[in-house]
Formats: structure tokens, sequence, C-alpha cells
């Protein structure tokens, strides 16, 4: 069995009259490890897959198991405790608390769960030792995004959910901040779930599922993930 | 047309942002209620009572005189310009005991033109047998429609009266719930219980007891305006210059009579003497026959005697001579009558012998000569024997005659006996005569005399200020209108902050649509335009509906208060557009200023700056950190609610003020209470020490066993003036300076005792402070008759009712009678208390009793109307603070949204989050509430010096328990609002707000 099973999941919004199906059917699975990224245009139902992932969403129907557990089960606080324990979360515009230091937003991050990693070291592990006693506003954008990515993982989380990590930077800021998730993934051992519209990214994931008006279209499995370094877009 | 598209885009932006519509919706509302509602109770009350007055006919003015009044008196007011109508009214008061109560009425002719009655139930007197009562009447006794009063009462012609129904008077719209009084009294406990009506004609007084008097023009004002003042003065002046006049018709004319009631006694006197003379001379001229007569039978009796003893004295004799012969005969009285018959027997013997025997023979001649002894014998004893007759008989005579004497001495006797009686009888009843008469004498000398010191009448003219209950009614309101000038300035401040936070946040919200209209050419002013609109829709409909609920519910709510004190029917809600108009401009130029402020300072911005999403607060290290000691012992979370409370220093700025403000006046609301609550403990148990005092008439003497009774503990006698200190009304206290003590806590501010010495005098503190008088200073101050007096203050003492000016008896310039006892007594029951007073109240110099109980009942339940106009500023304040509590909570939210969903995706449970955001509330809560307390311990003291009555002092000082409750409170609605945040927090979508840039 697979670490995360997507079975059936539909989502349905209701817009008034309209009823919006944002995943159709969509069903996938994700190994133990692996960097996936899931691929799509806009409104195809990757980002409502990836809160659905989250434990941000809830679906209308259909099974999602982590671990053997099924997610959609949860109670409101049974998902809050989810995402508080086994999920980390990167966004496009980083969302720190602008009040808090670098250090302290990981902190904020960390004094909910007992089985975490050092603010300190995660911060260094993503090359913000000098840093990280800056407020947010004291920061670039691939350093804030660092930083959100040091608060995602200092938590130790089963699960990094990335939604367009490199949406606000520049390629070279880019880069970095992939190159930072390839490594987390394959040091820290931390499957890392990336969506993107940027089909370049693809080339580095070992799994790509790509999106299409809701359903799951093609999933890719990639042998040989290319190094962040070549990739080119 | 051509649509302006800046409009649609205002109306859709209300539509749209209904919850920032809202709050300065409310608070404009709220604003506007408070200070239209306030503003509006004095104006309503007033109308109302005016009307009530107008209604029932209310007099202007009222004319008492201390020798009654007249037909003629009532001509000569009529005569005088100005004057629409003139009635005088007869009254009497009367006790009325039924077998377990009694109570005071009074019963006053029916009035037709000024006072008049208003009917409740049944009908009006017809005949003079028939009374209306006023309902209290009924309902507090047992009696009812139909049923019988007896009233005994010398100036009604009727002993009995019919109760044909039930009136209410404007005289009397105190409503006292506690006693029941209607004016004082002489009699009875001294209170009037209860007020009835007959009609005129059923009085037998030859004088009026009061007339009433209305003047022309009056009516279209209202009681307290300057015209109407105006108009009753210069009415007063009027009255004031024909009063010399009227006052000298009446001394004449009640001179004359009682002259002509002296004639007509003195006469009848005279005549009745006369007579009581006459009778008197018949009876010591029958005295003097009487004794003559007794002379002429004395001089009889010994007459009598004397013949009577003469005739003794010639029996004794014969019957000695009898007695002789006797002896000599040597017979005793027994024999005669044998003696004689054996005599008799031998001459009857001799003679027949005689007979037989020859004439001249010896024999014969023996015989013969026999015989003529023997004749001679008989003949002796035949006058013996008469003598024995004559002298029983006379013996029977003397006998008889003996009776008869003593008969005659035994009338005789009682005759003198009678005689000595009547004698008696006459000197008495000449001595009571000649008292009688000099007595008599003396009372018409004493009446005469009486008569040329007869006291000239003096008239009172009183107008309706000088009414209590409107006097009171008049005060009460203006404590309420003080109050309406300080509390809704707290309200506008309030709303001016919560609009300008929340008009800000609009703008800052909008900055890319202005933004964008900017960089299309659209002139400042259009884009202003819809904030201004938005701003004022908000205000002005808020204003309105609070305006018209203000001016409804407010004076309404004050007055169904004041209506437990003063009985004046139907209230009238006046429209007083002015007062709406006012307070939504004042609304108005506050919200709608913030909202030009706050505009305009982002207009001034480029359009590009706009456009450009504002960065977010930049996160700043805050001084506390500084203090490393400190901060190091904070808790992560801590830390992070230090750093936001400084990050949104607007807001909290604006949390804190706007609680301030709200608790403020909820700690004012609590210190007016506190001010008033313990007035009438602290004045009639701790200032007061006795229990009752007595009203004594300082023209009588005062009965030296009064006061002998074992409830009595202690007496203290005391002499109580009216006086004035320029126009405040004062009372004079003089008592002996060692007595003082027992009734009267005299100490100084300092809580040190202070003693009354010789010439010079204690004052209270308000009158002190009144007329900023200080130790050592000079009071002056005039009596009744105008008399002035100066004195060195020696002594401020503590004091919360009525002004005092104490002095020691002995010092005082003119010496008064003692008018006043007040009384330290033994405890007892209600109806031991009841019997107390009518034992007082049988004497003759004691006018009246009050306990001091009932006077702390009274004023407590004074003071108890007071207490629900708190609550009516507790309730306003509650809303207050948790419109900007609720308000800027939202805002907050509102603001950081982002944040919050950061937290959420986290993986901070719905708690951690809320503590997250409300601890800064609470935080700005408590500074808030401290803020407050200080505020509030200022604004205390300034409402509480406005509010508070020239004749009574309150108490400044605010109760730990009101800074608690005050606390409390806003905490509670800390936690409501946070409460309800909750649910807003819970309903924040985090997908959506991570997404957005804000």
């Amino acid at each position: 069995m697979a670490y995360i099973e997507f079975k059936k999941v539909n989502k349905i919004y209701q817009m008034g009259e309209v009823e919006i199906h944002a995943l159709n059917e969509a069903s996938f699975e994700i190994e133990k490890g692996e960097l996936v990224v899931i691929l799509g245009p806009s409104g195809a139902g990757k980002t409502t897959c990836l809160n659905i992932l989250g434990g941000m969403d809830e679906v209308t129907s259909g099974e999602v198991l982590i671990d053997g557990k099924d997610i959609t089960k949860l109670t409101r606080s049974e998902r809050i405790k989810y995402r508080r324990h086994d999920i980390g979360f990167v966004f496009q515009f980083y969302n720190l608390v602008q009040n808090l230091t670098a250090l302290e937003n990981v902190e904020l991050a960390v004094q909910l769960c007992k089985d975490h990693l050092s603010p300190n070291r995660v911060l260094n592990k993503v090359g913000l030792n000098e840093r990280k006693n800056n407020f947010p506003s004291q920061l670039s954008g691939g350093e804030q995004q660092r930083v959100a990515i040091a608060r995602a993982i200092a938590k130790n989380p089963k699960l990094l959910l990335c939604d367009e990590p490199t949406g606000a930077l520049d390629d070279k800021t880019g880069k970095q901040i992939l190159k930072l998730l390839e490594e987390t993934c394959h040091k820290e051992k931390i499957t890392i779930v990336i969506v993107t519209h940027n089909s370049a990214i693809a080339k580095m994931a070992d799994k790509i599922i790509k999106f299409k008006n809701g359903t799951v279209e093609e999933i890719q499995k990639n042998s040989k993930p290319l190094p962040v370094e070549e990739i080119e877009w | 047309m051509k649509k302006n598209r800046i409009v649609t885009n205002s109306l859709r932006t209300i539509k749209r942002s209904f919850s920032r519509f809202l709050p300065l919706f409310t608070i404009s509302m709220l604003g506007v209620f408070v200070f239209a509602g306030l503003q509006s109770v004095k104006p309503d009350m007033l109308k109302t009572l005016d009307q009530f007055l107008d209604e029932h006919q209310f007099y202007d003015l009222k004319i008492v005189s201390t020798k009654g009044l007249t037909e003629d008196d009532i001509q000569a007011l009529k005569n005088i310009e100005n004057v629409k109508q003139v009635e005088g009214s007869y009254s009497v008061d009367t006790l009325i005991q039924e077998e377990d109560y009694e109570f005071v009425i009074n019963i006053s002719s029916l009035p037709q033109k000024i006072n008049t009655v208003t009917l409740q139930e049944g009908r009006l007197p017809t005949s003079n047998q028939e009374i209306v009562v006023e309902e209290n009447f009924l309902k507090k006794t047992s009696y009812k429609i139909g049923d019988i009063i007896k009233i005994d009462e010398e100036n009604l012609k009727e002993k009995e009266f019919t109760i044909v129904g039930t009136i209410t008077s404007a005289l009397y719209f105190n409503n006292d719930t506690i006693n029941q009084n209607r004016g004082t009294t002489t009699i009875g406990m001294g209170t009037i219980n209860y007020y009835t009506y007959v009609l005129e004609s059923a009085f037998k007084n030859a004088y009026m007891n009061a007339i009433f008097v209305k003047a022309n023009n009056t009516e279209e004002y209202l009681t307290s305006e300057k015209n109407y003042l105006q108009e009753v003065d210069s009415l007063i002046q009027k009255i004031e210059a024909k009063k010399p006049e009227r006052e000298q018709a009446r001394y004449d004319f009640l001179y004359q009579e009682i002259q002509k009631e002296i004639e007509v006694k003195e006469t009848d006197g005279q005549k009745e003497f006369a007579s009581i003379e006459k009778k008197l001379n018949q009876a010591k001229q029958t005295l003097n026959t009487n004794k003559k007569t007794l002379t002429d039978s004395k001089k009889k009796i010994a007459e009598f005697s004397k013949n009577l003893e003469t005739m003794k004295t010639e029996l004794e004799t014969e019957e000695k001579k009898f007695q002789e012969v006797l002896t000599n005969m040597s017979i005793n009285d027994l024999e005669i009558e044998s003696l004689l018959q054996k005599t008799n027997e031998n001459i009857t013997l001799l003679n027949q012998q005689l007979v037989t025997l020859k004439e001249n023979s010896l024999e014969y001649q023996n015989t013969l000569k026999q015989l003529k002894t023997l004749e001679e014998q008989q003949k002796n004893l035949l006058s013996l024997q008469n003598a024995k007759i004559k002298i029983k008989e006379g013996k029977k005579e003397i006998e008889a005659n003996q009776k008869k004497l003593e008969d005659f001495t035994n009338q005789y006797q009682i005759g003198q006996k009678n005689y000595q009686k009547g004698l008696t009888e006459y000197q008495n009843s000449m001595q009571a005569y000649q008292k009688s008469k000099k007595e008599f004498e003396e009372k018409i000398n004493e009446a005469k005399k009486e008569l040329e010191t007869l006291e000239k009448p003096v008239w009172y003219i009183y107008d309706r200020s000088d009414l209590t209950t409107y006097q009171d009614y008049i005060d009460d309101i203006t404590s309420i209108n003080n109050l309406s000038q300080i509390i809704p300035v707290v309200f506008f401040a309030v709303a001016i902050l919560v609009s300008l936070i929340s008009m800000n946040r609009m703008v800052e919200e909008e900055r890319i649509e202005i933004g964008t209209l900017k960089s299309l050419g659209f002139t400042s002013f259009s884009i202003l335009h819809k904030y201004l609109l938005f701003s004022s829709i908000a205000t002005i409909l808020g204003g309105i509906i609070g305006g018209i609920l203000g001016i409804i519910i407010l004076p309404t709510m004050i007055f169904n208060i004041y209506s437990m004190l003063f009985h004046v029917p139907n209230f009238k809600i006046g429209l007083n557009l002015g007062i709406i108009f006012f307070s939504l401009i004042l609304s108005f130029f506050c919200i709608g200023g913030t909202t030009i402020f706050t505009v305009e300072k982002v207009l001034k911005e480029k359009p590009s700056e706009l456009m450009r999403p504002k960065a977010p607060k930049k996160g700043k290290r805050i001084f506390l950190e500084n203090c490393k000691w400190f901060w190091k012992r904070l808790s992560f979370s801590n830390k992070v609610t230090f750093r936001n409370l400084f990050r949104y220093k607007k807001r909290g700025i604006a949390t804190i003020i706007g609680i301030t403000g709200c608790s403020a006046i909820m700690l004012c609301g609590f210190g007016i209470r506190d001010a008033i609550i313990d007035i009438a403990n602290l004045q009639f148990k701790e200032t007061f020490h006795y229990d009752g005092m007595v009203y004594l008439n300082s023209e009588k003497p005062i009965d030296s066993k009064l006061f002998e009774n074992p409830k009595i503990k202690k007496v203290v006698k005391a002499v109580n003036q009216n006086v004035k200190v320029d126009n405040i009304d004062a009372i004079l206290f003089a008592a002996k300076s060692d007595e003082i003590d027992e009734i009267v806590n005299l100490q100084n501010k300092e809580n040190r005792k202070i003693t009354l010495q010789k010439e010079s005098v204690i004052i209270t503190d308000k009158l002190a402070d009144l007329k900023k008088l200080n130790v050592g200073d000079t009071i002056t101050w005039m009596d009744e008759n105008n008399n002035s007096y100066e004195y060195q203050i020696s002594g401020i003492t503590k004091n919360y009712l009525n002004h005092y000016i104490y002095i020691d008896e002995d010092s005082m310039k003119t010496k008064s009678n003692t008018n006043s006892a007040y009384l330290k007594l033994n405890d007892m029951t209600k109806e031991e208390k009841d019997a107390f007073a009518s034992e007082l109240l049988n004497h003759e110099e004691v006018l009246n009793i009050s306990y001091t109980e009932d006077m702390l009942l009274k004023v407590k339940d004074m003071l108890t109307s007071l207490n629900k106009v708190v609550i009516i500023i507790l309730v306003l304040s509650a809303i207050l603070s948790f419109v900007v509590l609720y308000n800027l909570s939202n805002i907050n939210i509102n603001e950081r949204k982002r944040e919050i969903s950061t937290l959420k995706v986290l993986g901070f449970y719905d708690k951690e989050v809320d503590h997250y955001i409300t601890k800064e509330n609470i935080i700005f809560t408590l500074f808030g509430i401290l803020l407050g307390c200080i505020a509030g311990y200022f604004l205390t003291n300034y409402v509480i010096t406005t509010v508070e009555i020239e004749k009574a002092r309150f108490i400044h000082h605010i109760s730990i328990y009101s800074y608690l409750y005050t606390a409390l409170i806003t905490i509670t609605f800390t936690f409501i609002v946070n409460f309800v945040i909750h649910f807003h927090l819970k309903k924040i979508d985090m997908i959506a707000s991570l997404k957005s840039v804000d």
C-alpha cells in the first residue's frame, strides 16, 4: 500500500446556484520519501488537491489515506491536530508573521509540537544563520521563503506541501529554493508535494501528476530526476 | 440622465460592507440616543408637568393670611389688573379614628375654577352630606365608595359624609410610597394623610383659609420660563401693593367684631349678674323675716315657760295646804272619799233619826248637834275633795303645758337650724357671685386688653415655586439635565475614536481602488465623496433612529422613575426636532470629520503608491526587549502578544480609550450611587443621634411633666429657627452647649470632635463651601423678621442634608422660647410609637412629633429613584463598551486575517488562535479599566459636583466595590466579545486569505 492514497476524490464548490467541480474522481498514490510535482494550468484543481492533502479543506466524496489513515473522516479538531503534527506548508507568498523575526517565526511553529527540530539548526540548514534575528520586512523574497521552508521543516512533518513556492521569486532565487526542497527531501526523507504550473520544475520530481479540469490526466514516474542545477526555464 | 458611477459605487459599498457600516451606524445611534434623549428629559418633563397643571387650572399665586380671608379680599383681588380668576378655599384638618388606626384628612371646599380636580371614579358631591376622596384613601383604608365617614368637626355643618367618588388634585402630585404625606398639620401625628373635598356649602367657617389666583397670559408659558416668572412677579407686586389695605381692612373688621363681642358679653354678663344680685337680696330678706319670727317665738316660749313655772308654784302651794289640812285631819288623801261617804251616810242616818225624835229633845238636840258637826265635816271633806281634784287637774295641765313647751322649743331649734343653713347658703352664693363677677370683669378687661394688642393680619403670597413638591420636581429635573451635559461628551468622544479606526481601516482596504480612481482622473473630492457619503448615511441613519428612540425611550424611562415620586400622569414626549437636529450635526461633525481626516491623509499619496499594495506593517523590536530580565521570563506567546500590542498602536489606543470612556461612565454611574445611597444613614444615624423630634408651640407654657415618660431616655430642648445666609436657607439650632453632643455629632473633616463655644457658632460644611467660609471667619444671617446677626465661626462640622448653624443657647442675642425638643427613646414597636406620639400630641403645647426613622425611610425612598438613573447610565455605558470592543476586535481580525490563517495552517487549535488574538483584547481592556477607573474618579467628582443639590452634601467617595463592579462588568463584556469573536475566528477561510495579496 502506498504512503498516500488519493482515491476517487470529488470536490464540489457550491457558488450560489452554480456547482463547480474542482476535483472530479481524482485518484493517485504517492510513496514515502518521494518528491512529487503536481502540474496543471490555473483552475485545474491542483491547489484544491494540495489543500485537501494538508487538511485545510474537506472532500465532497472519496478517500484520502495518509499512512493508512483516512483524513477525510477526521473531525475539525483532529484535522487541526493532523496539520499540527504531520504537515508542513510552504506558500507562494511566504505568509510569515510580520511581527516575528526569522527565528521567532520558526519558533512559533515549533512550539506546537514536541517532536521538532532545533529552530536554530534548521535556519542554519537553510542558510540563514546570519539573518535569523531579522524581521521578515528586512529579508528578501528568497530569504523569506527559506524562513517559510525552515518553519515547515522544523516541525518535522510527514509531508511537506508547497504551493507555487517559486511563484513570487526570480529564476535564480527560485532555483535555490527548489534546491533546498530537493535536499530536504533526500536528506531528511520527507515526502514533498510541490504544486506548480511551471512544467520545467517537473523534471526534478520523482513523480509527476498532471491535472486538468479537476481530474488526474496523467501520472508519470521519473526514474531519473534531474538535479535542480540542471533545470532550465 | 447621466448616471454618477461614483454614487453607484458608494451605494454598492454600503451594501457590501455592512459589517463596516454597522459600527458607524450603531455608534452614531448611541451617541445621538444618549444626547438627544438626555437633553429631552428636562423640556419633556417640564412640559408634562405644565400641561398637568394647566389641565387642573393650577394656581399662579396662593394667598394665605394669619387671620383668614374674606369675600371682600376676593373682590379686591378680582379688581387687580391681569388677574384672570380668584377663588377662595375653605379647609379643615380632622382626625379620623378607626378601631385599629387613625389618620388625618384634609377636607377642602371643592374648587370650581382653580385647582380643579379630576374625577377618577364615582361622581362629585352634590349635597352637603357627600364627600370625594383621593384614590389612596380607598386603597389604604377599609372605606369604599358608598361608605359613610363620621366627621365631628365644628366647622362643618354635617357630621356624616357619604363617599361618592375618588378624585385627583394637582395640588398634591407628590407620590410618597411609604408615608401617605399630604402636608403637615397640628393634629394627630402631625401629617395630613389624605385629601378630600366637600361642597363649599358644607362649611360653616366665617372666613376662607386660602385664596388662589390665576393670572392672565400665564397659561401659554411654561412655569419655569422667564416670561412666566415675569408675569407672576409683576402680579405679585400688584398684590403686594394692595396687601396693606386688605390687611388693615381685615384687622378693622376683626377688631370691631371682637369689640362687639366683648360688649355683648359685658352687657349680657352684667344683666345676668344683676338678676343674680336680685335673687340674693330676696334671699336675704327672707332670711331676715325668718330671723324675726324666730326671735318672737323664742320670747313666747320664755313667757310660756314662766307662766308654767308660776302655775307650778301655785299648785305646789295649794298642794302643800291640802296636805297640811290632811295632816291636821290626820287622814291621807285616799281616805277622803270613804270618809265623805261615811259622813254622808251618818248624816242620812242622823237625819232619819232626827225625824223620829222630838224637837228640842236632848236627843234631838244632840243629834242635831251631831248632825251639824257632821255637816261641817261633810263641807270640809267636800272642799278637800275639790281641792284634790283641782290639784289633780292642775298637775295635768302643767304636764300638758310642759309638753307644749318642749314642742315649742323643738320647733324653735329646727327653725334656728334652717335659718343657719339659709344664712350659710346665702353667704356662699354671695361669695361665688362676687368671685365670678370679679372674674368676669377681669376677663372682660383682659379681652379688652387683648383687643388692643390684636395682631395685624399678615398676608403671605406664594407662587408655584413655594410648593415643595413643585420645587423638588424642578430640582430633580435640573440634576438630570446636568448629567445630560457630561455623559454624551464621553459618548461622542468614543464615537469619534471608533469611527476614526473604522474609516481608517476602510480606506486602507480600498487604497487600490482609491489609487485607481485617482489615476483615472477623478478629483480628490469625488473620491472623498464616496467615503463621506458612506459615513454620512451611517451617521445620519443611525442618528435619526437613535434620536427618535432617544427622545422617546430615555425621557419616558426617567419619567417613569420619577413617577414614583411625583404623580403626574400623561407623560408628553416632546418632538424636540431641534435637539435631534443639533445632535445629528454633532454626530455628523464627529464621524464625518474623522472620515475627511482619514481619506485626506490617503489622498495625499501618489496614485502609483496607492496602487501598490501597502507593505505589511513592519515588525519591530519593542522597548521591553531591552529589559532582558523581564523579556527572558516571558513565554514565547506572551512575547508575541507584547509585540503585537505595540504593533497596532492606533487600534490599541482606540480600544484603551474606548474602554476607558465606558468604564469611566460606568464608574461614574456607580459613583453617583455611592454618593447618595448613604446620605440618609450618615445624616440620620451618624450625624444626628436623636430618635424623635417634638415641635413645641413656643407661645404656650411647657408642661413640666411633658417629658416624664418611661419611654424617653433623654431630652434636649432647643430653639430651631429658619434663617437666611444671603439666599441660602439654613436652620439656626440653639441648645445648651453641654447638651448638644447628646443629639448631634459635631466633628470636623478630620473626624475630630468639636465643641460649641460661647459667642461663636459651628456651621455645616456644605454651607461653609457654598459661602466660602472658614473657621475664624464671620458669618451673617437674617432671621424671619429680617434682623441681622453676626457671629464668628469656631468650627465646621460634617453634615449631609440641609444647612445648620449651631449656637449655644446663652449666646443668642435675641432670646427665643424653646420650640423643639429632641428625644432619645427606648426601643418601641410601631404601635407603641403611635401611642406615644398621640400621648404627646394630647398636650396643648405639642404641635408635632417626627421620628428619625421615618425621616430616614423618606429620604432613602427619594434617593432610590436616583439609583435607577444610575442603572440607565450603566446600561448605556455597557452597550457602548460592547460596541467599541466588538467593532475594534472585528477590525483587528480583518486586518490580521492572513496572520490568523497562517496560524491555523500551522495547526493552532481554535483555542490557541483565540488566545493569540484575545489576549491583546484582554490586556487592552485591563489597561482601559485601569485608566477608566482613574478617569472615572475625576468624572464622578465632576458629575457629583454638578448634580449635587444645594441642600445636600453628596459623598465624594467611590466605594471599592464600585471599582470592582466596573472592572467586572467591563471584563465580562470583554469575555462576551471574545466569545463572539471566537466564532468569527473559526469562520476565517484560511485558504482564501492565504492566497490573496494584502
